[in-house]
């Protein structure tokens, strides 16, 4: 009993991580059609840019997160300008030229600081008892931040003249565009928001998880099955997708190898989406 | 003779080129070193691998990131075959088994595993396929589903060390492959490039006219228009099988060709890595016309053999930049520009010859 209960609260915490992981992901798929296949490259700038500013300027943990968000977006702005802003709609050249960025990321990075893991400290290292189950404050912290992005992100898309104006531009492109909105620019900031989202995962999961130059590449592939499961175009699905991902495979994984939790999940997953070809939370209506 | 003039003639550019590419590898081992050989017949297991995926991805535009997949089954199952001839291979006994799994008793013979390194792969993709393309899951999810397979066989394959060698591959391959014998005599590495390269030509010419048949006049439709090849009473989910089903197969063959090229399997020509590198063969080279594919995969090895000397792990950011490059510049790839170009060519010329006569339309399309 006790080993089961951990293992729910620690799929709790994977669940936050997968979820900050992920959403970026989302949101860039979701609303501009693009899959970004360097968006874990996208996480690894994050978590090198706190490793930076927490380790060699001794900034605060806090003003870290920010400045790797910050930093992260402007990466995909510079990024969305050049390159993505010319293959919108070709499924195929969007996929190669992301995975080419990957390449030139993980190099760049990996000449600059060489191939070795960075340590990071726990920001907040107490850790909370209860009764035989230690749970780290940080882990909570995890989970609070992945709620908030979560209820950001979608107060960000239904709330403000932004988020209007942006599942405007998904719907009827040309109307936007005659209505007076710039929706080049409207597309430039969805795609650095997805990278910002892409950078504070990467912030935050610099001090419990190993940054290296090539970090991003196991995300992604997690980040892609929770996507698939949760629907390629809702936030909220990708929460649960990432709920019922990393719970199941972290409460299995306390009674049989990890990877074998995962090949199961994955069959599962295919078996799901074989009746639910676009997810289980597909949302029809933001089309 | 004048018969063969005017074919010569009207053959598009991108036969020429696989002309003298094979010409090139067929008269390749007489000027080199037994070094080269090795790493060519490397590359001419490449070549077999990108047009398999070529009839996948370039003819039917179904676009696999996991292919390699296929790739590693038929090594690793070759290559364990030749790792337990002479007894328990050292990863098996280390890691404290003392006699063959059960599983591995089949692979005793050669033969066998030869089969089975075309079957099993083609298997796999048959119920993977069945599972993928009787849901209606299309393009992007398709592509997904194979990363996130291909990510699972690589996780599993370094996780299962006593089985598969994990992290440091299979290793005990060369004495195995000294026991081979093809008609009582041993086969050298010059016999498996000659072989490598006559199974090369043969599935050519089987993709050429797999393109050129009923079959492959209707997996061209499922690419352009799905929606239509419905209407007209196909099932497109039939045909997207048999073709994944194919290409597997084809991939695996090429795994199995490249055990005795290089000795040596590891999950490095199997997992995310690899199947990201046959698609940027692909994208350099040039899909749905064959030529492009083996282009591809020679030139970008080639290039990775020798440039990765120079530069080092830059070589990735070369690697990169190229190909945003050829994605921004060249979508078609290298091939299938020098196709357009020579198409546009022929058209000036044909106005040039009879004015007013109606520009002739585009010969074919390539859009995946």
């Amino acid at each position: 009993m006790g080993l089961l209960a951990s293992q729910v609260i620690n799929g709790l915490t994977n669940t936050s991580i997968l979820f900050l992981v992920a959403v970026g992901l989302v949101v860039i798929f979701g609303l501009l059609d693009v899959v970004n296949m360097a968006h874990g490259e996208f996480i690894m700038f994050g978590a090198y840019s706190a490793v930076v500013c927490v380790n060699t300027l001794h900034l605060p943990f806090v003003v870290a997160v920010l400045i790797a968000a910050l930093f992260t977006a402007l990466i995909g702005s510079v990024v969305e300008r050049f390159i993505i802003q010319r293959l919108y709609g070709k499924v195929a050249e969007t996929l190669l030229g992301t995975f080419a960025l990957s390449y030139i990321f993980q190099q760049l990075v990996r000449t600059i600081f060489g191939p070795e893991d960075q340590l990071m400290a726990l920001p907040i290292d107490t850790t909370l008892h209860f009764g035989s189950i230690v749970v780290p404050v940080y882990n909570v912290v995890l989970l609070v931040v992945s709620v908030i992005v979560l209820a950001g992100t979608l107060l960000l898309l239904i709330k403000t003249k932004f988020g209007m104006q942006l599942r405007a531009n998904v719907q009827n492109r040309t109307m936007v565009q005659c209505l007076g909105v710039n929706s080049a620019r409207i597309d430039n900031l969805t795609f650095s928001y997805g990278c910002a989202l892409a950078g504070l995962a990467g912030a935050l999961i610099a001090p419990v998880k190993s940054v290296t130059p090539d970090m991003g590449v196991t995300y992604v592939v997690d980040s892609f099955m929770v996507v698939v499961l949760g629907g390629l175009n809702s936030i909220f699905g990708s929460f649960m997708g990432s709920f019922v991902v990393s719970e199941s495979s972290t409460v299995m994984a306390g009674y049989m190898s990890e990877i074998t939790a995962k090949l199961l999940i994955f069959i599962v997953i295919i078996g799901v989406i074989r009746f639910r070809p676009q997810g289980l939370f597909f949302n029809k209506d933001k089309r | 003779m004048k018969n063969i003039k005017s074919i010569l003639e009207n053959m598009t550019i991108d036969k020429y080129i696989a002309l003298f590419i094979f010409i090139g590898l067929l008269i390749l081992p007489l000027l080199s070193s037994r070094y080269s050989v090795q790493i060519f017949g490397k590359y001419i297991t490449y070549t077999i691998l990108a047009l398999g995926l070529d009839i996948l991805w370039g003819s039917t535009g179904l676009m696999n990131l996991g292919f390699a997949i296929f790739f590693g089954l038929g090594s690793y199952i070759f290559g364990i075959s030749m790792a337990i001839q002479k007894g328990l291979p050292a990863f098996m006994s280390f890691g404290g088994l003392t006699e063959l799994p059960w599983l591995y008793v089949p692979l005793q013979s050669p033969a066998v595993a030869a089969l089975l390194c075309i079957v099993i792969p083609g298997l796999v993709a048959l119920i993977l396929g069945y599972f993928v393309f009787t849901s209606k899951i299309k393009g992007v999810f398709y592509s997904i589903i194979t990363l996130a397979f291909v990510a699972l066989f690589e996780l599993f394959i370094t996780d299962q060390q006593i089985y598969t060698g994990g992290a440091s591959g299979v290793n005990g391959i060369p004495t195995g492959l000294m026991t081979l014998r093809l008609f009582g005599s041993k086969i050298s590495i010059f016999d498996w490039y000659y072989i490598a390269f006559a199974s090369l030509v043969i599935i050519y010419m089987f993709c050429v006219w797999l393109n050129h048949s009923r079959f492959g006049k209707i997996i061209h439709s499922i690419r352009d228009n799905e929606m239509r090849v419905q209407f007209l009473g196909y099932n497109p989910a039939v045909f997207k099988i048999a073709i994944f089903t194919i290409s597997a197969a084809i991939a695996g063959f090429a795994g199995l060709l490249y055990v005795p090229m290089s000795s040596f399997v590891s999950i490095e020509n199997s997992g995310v890595a690899f199947s990201t590198m046959i698609i940027i063969w692909l994208a350099v080279g040039g899909r749905g016309n064959l030529t492009g594919a083996m282009a591809g995969a020679l030139l970008v090895s080639f290039l990775q053999n020798i440039l990765s000397g120079y530069f080092g792990g830059m070589w990735q950011v070369v690697l990169g930049v190229g190909l945003i490059l050829i994605v921004m510049v060249l979508p078609k790839g290298l091939i299938g520009s020098l196709i357009d170009w020579q198409y546009m060519r022929r058209i000036h010329g044909r106005q040039h010859a009879n004015p007013g006569s109606d520009p002739v339309p585009p010969a074919r399309k390539v859009e995946v």
